[in-house]
């Protein structure tokens, strides 16, 4: 473990990101004024996002509605003492995280906690799927039946790996940002996100790896004709 | 030489590049001769792409109407207006 490094490094914010940012800013300042349109925007700005956090970790859309719009009451109540240390969806997603979490317990008591905590160690995981996968995936399906087989695999992680998932990986939050979202180290964060990727690795292997013929013919390739004397096409 | 289990462990801070450039060399060098492990690092890379590229955003629109009209409903109880005389005003 020698090389394990664990230093916080800032990830780069895309620009898109630091403007919306910016505007969100704006936005909270004259919201905090009691301009009510402004407050308005940002939940258009940010009602999406909260409504497919809350629906991946709860799993259920009534719940998620119903998370949702608990969230933005709270953010509502709480606007006025938002002081902008971090950004506005970061605060907001926090927001909705423990909403989200206070409505599993209250609700679906004893269904997560004692079973997902203890999973917390990725050092175990041994991925099986060890085939190559074909070039394009996406070509394999519709992009329905695609998004369908991704929000299974998805719902397929334990909790506290679809967490870390959505934020990082769905939401593309940053490292920092997630940690501080779930109320975890940053250590923990990555830690979660290794074992969620390869998770979700292993969910999806089964449907793009490929056949049996095109890995014969993969093989083929990578080392050169066979050495079957006459025979040009291997199969 | 580093091993299979350390690729595994290093996989996603490498697909990051949250990683020093010394190990970034090591974990090169070994998937240069490891294919077990670079169509590990392949996928799991694939796995964050198609996640990224079909991760699309809807809400219902009975949802969102909801979610402004109990807004709306609870404005005057929940929000608490600034003081009038400005005296929170920084200047
Ligand atoms: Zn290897």
């Amino acid at each position: 473990m020698r090389n394990r490094i664990d230093i916080v490094r800032e990830e780069p914010i895309s620009i898109a990101k630091s403007a919306e940012a910016e505007g969100d800013a704006e936005l909270v300042r004259r919201a905090q004024q009691g301009e009510k349109e402004a407050f308005a925007m940002l939940v258009c700005r940010h009602e999406k996002r909260v409504y497919w956090i809350v629906q991946g970790i709860l799993q259920n859309q009534a719940d998620a509605e119903e998370v949702l719009q608990e969230s933005f009451l709270k953010a509502l109540k709480h606007i006025r003492g938002f002081r902008g240390e971090a950004r506005f969806s970061t605060w907001l997603i926090q927001i909705a995280i423990n909403e989200a979490r206070m409505r599993q317990r209250k609700y679906r008591p004893g269904l997560y906690d004692s079973l997902d905590e203890e999973r917390d160690d990725p050092s175990g995981f041994r991925p099986r799927e060890l085939a190559d996968w074909r070039a394009n995936p996406e070509e394999a399906m519709a992009k329905e039946e695609m998004r369908l087989l991704l929000q299974q695999a998805i719902h397929s992680l334990p909790k506290i790996y679809r967490e870390v998932f959505l934020l990082r990986d769905a939401e593309r939050l940053s490292n920092q940002e997630t940690a501080g979202a779930l109320g975890i180290s940053i250590s923990a964060t990555k830690t979660r996100l290794l074992r969620a990727r390869l998770m979700m690795r292993e969910f999806l292997a089964p449907h793009f790896k490929l056949s049996w013929r095109e890995r014969l013919l993969a093989r083929v390739k990578r080392r050169g004709r066979p050495r079957m004397g006459g025979h040009h096409d291997p199969l | 030489m580093i091993r299979c289990e350390e690729i595994l462990r290093e996989i996603s801070n490498y697909i990051d590049q949250d990683i020093t450039p010394e190990l970034r060399r090591q974990v090169e060098q070994h998937l240069g001769g490891c294919r077990r492990c670079t169509v590990l690092v392949n996928t799991t890379r694939k796995t964050l792409t198609l996640v990224a590229d079909n991760y699309v955003l809807e809400l219902p629109r009975e949802v969102a109407e909801r979610l402004m009209n109990r807004l709306n409903a609870c404005w005057g109880t929940l929000f608490i207006p600034p003081p009038e005389n400005g005296l929170e005003r920084e200047r």
